[in-house]
């Protein structure tokens, strides 16, 4: 009965939370009298996507250490979890599937169309919604599909084949060193400093591509320490 | 405006969330908040917020979830050897007609299946709540008495029962394996009456219980039982 009671409560709390959000939400000023952004950034970063030129450029050192949460976290979960024993054996000859999905065919397109999508939102962040966060995301989402189909450790070992735990710890310690880079450019560390480029082109916005792209890989290795150390694992916490 | 109905349909999946109780439905009723708040931060102007909320709600959590609940329910079986009921046929491997219903149970209801045998009927009363479930061609005349204190019964097929010469009770599978294998013939058994195969549950879990014979009496009614008989018992 208190169960339910709070239950109850919980969900009135949230209806009102939520009601009282949209309410706000019709009061927002115009976009045109936002901030200064909106009129600079073309001319200041060549981002035709605003938030990525924030993020990017704007707020760099939100994003840094926000991708250093993100690596804390993966890190975490593989140091702690690699103490305690696996649930599968890495000798055992029985594959140790993820046991979501029956049919392969479809679980090798959804990864195919997934791992393409994550890499043109990731390129395309500054140009259009998405960006490397988002792209890092959806291609960990792909690899966690795939693995309802293949062997986990057989992913796994071909992460380690790829060297791709290695060279995201690179990935890690290169972003803020590309922010670093400013420095003898322009008097600002954390800025851009790449050519502004044609806005609405591929190559423009300066060093958003390459900084998306970097988190994005950071992102999709760190998803899949995370989801291959749970399942690993699972049962056992 | 359509921001606003893509709230109410989130606000709606939350109050299903909160009174559903099965832990499946759950699950996917937080995917389709994920999916239902993506489309309103997109009908909002922020496409940036709907694409992770879509990624990270809708579908990594949701996946993450799917495959991390079925380690959370083991169906644990024991089962007595029965031929074409419940039989042994390698190591860790056994096939039969009640082994088919039970794993395809336990795959509808996101349980991790497993089984273990037992010696003969009299070691059940050992093992009164070590199992969840205890399988393998029995019938109400041949358990221990006093046995069904701890077990619901649930009633699978009909079957038919016989004395035999020596006075043992046998049914008519045990009864089939014996002629088929040529040991013995028809004319040892005395008069045949009327039982049923049944599937003993243990009373600890009385969801378990109810959620069997809901299970039971789908596939008698959409007609698969009748597969697993043909398949099995001829």
């Amino acid at each position: 009965m208190i169960k339910k009671t709070l239950n109850f409560s919980v969900a009135a709390a949230l209806v009102f939370i939520v009601t009282a959000l949209v309410c706000e939400l019709k009061e927002i000023p115009a976009v045109n009298n936002l901030n200064n952004y909106t009129r600079t950034v073309l001319a200041d970063n060549g981002s035709m996507n605003m938030v990525s030129a924030i993020y990017l450029d704007y707020r760099m050192y939100d994003t840094i250490f926000e991708i250093t949460v993100f690596f804390i976290a993966a890190f975490g979960v593989s140091y702690i979890l690699s103490k305690i024993p696996s649930t599968i054996e890495k000798t055992d000859g029985e594959i140790n599937k993820a046991e979501l999905v029956q049919n392969g065919t479809s679980v090798n397109l959804i990864f195919l169309l997934s791992t393409i999508f994550a890499i043109y939102i990731m390129i395309t962040g500054h140009l259009g919604p998405g960006g490397g966060f988002v792209g890092g995301v959806i291609g960990g989402t792909g690899i966690l599909v795939l693995s309802g189909n293949k062997d986990l450790n057989q992913i796994e070992n071909d992460f380690e084949k790829m060297r791709i735990h290695g060279i995201e710890k690179y990935v890690l310690i290169s972003i803020p060193i590309i922010g670093l880079a400013t420095l003898p450019f322009t008097s600002e560390a954390l800025s851009n400093f790449l050519p502004v480029g044609t806005p609405g082109s591929l190559f423009s916005g300066g060093t958003a591509m390459i900084l998306n792209f970097l988190i994005g890989f950071k992102v999709f290795a760190g998803t899949w320490t995370i989801f291959y150390h749970f399942v690993s694992h699972r049962g056992l916490i | 405006m359509l921001s606003s109905v893509f709230w109410l349909l989130s606000l709606i999946s939350i109050f299903a969330l909160f009174m559903s109780k099965d832990l499946l439905i759950n699950i996917l009723l937080f995917g389709l908040f994920g999916a239902f708040s993506s489309g309103a931060f997109m009908f909002m102007g922020a496409p940036d917020v709907s694409f992770a909320s879509f990624a990270l709600g809708a579908a990594f959590t949701t996946f993450v979830f799917l495959i991390s609940i079925r380690k959370t329910g083991k169906l644990t079986v024991g089962y007595v050897n029965a031929p074409y009921m419940f039989e042994e046929t390698a190591e860790g491997k056994a096939h039969g007609f009640e082994y088919e219903i039970l794993r395809d149970f336990a795959r509808n209801a996101n349980l991790e299946f497993e089984f273990v045998v037992i010696d003969s009927v009299d070691d059940l009363k050992y093992h009164s709540s070590q199992f969840d479930v205890l399988a393998g061609g029995l019938f109400e005349n041949m358990l221990p008495p006093d046995f069904t204190q701890h077990y619901y019964s649930v009633g699978v097929i009909p079957t038919r029962i016989a004395y035999d010469k020596n006075g043992t009770l046998r049914d008519l599978m045990r009864i089939k394996s014996l002629i088929v294998s040529g040991i013995q013939t028809l004319d040892f058994l005395s008069e045949s009456v009327a039982s049923e195969y049944i599937l003993l549950v243990n009373k600890h879990n009385a969801d378990l219980h109810s959620k069997i014979q809901d299970y039971l009496k789908k596939i008698k009614d959409n007609g698969n039982l009748e597969e697993y008989v043909s398949r099995n018992l001829g």
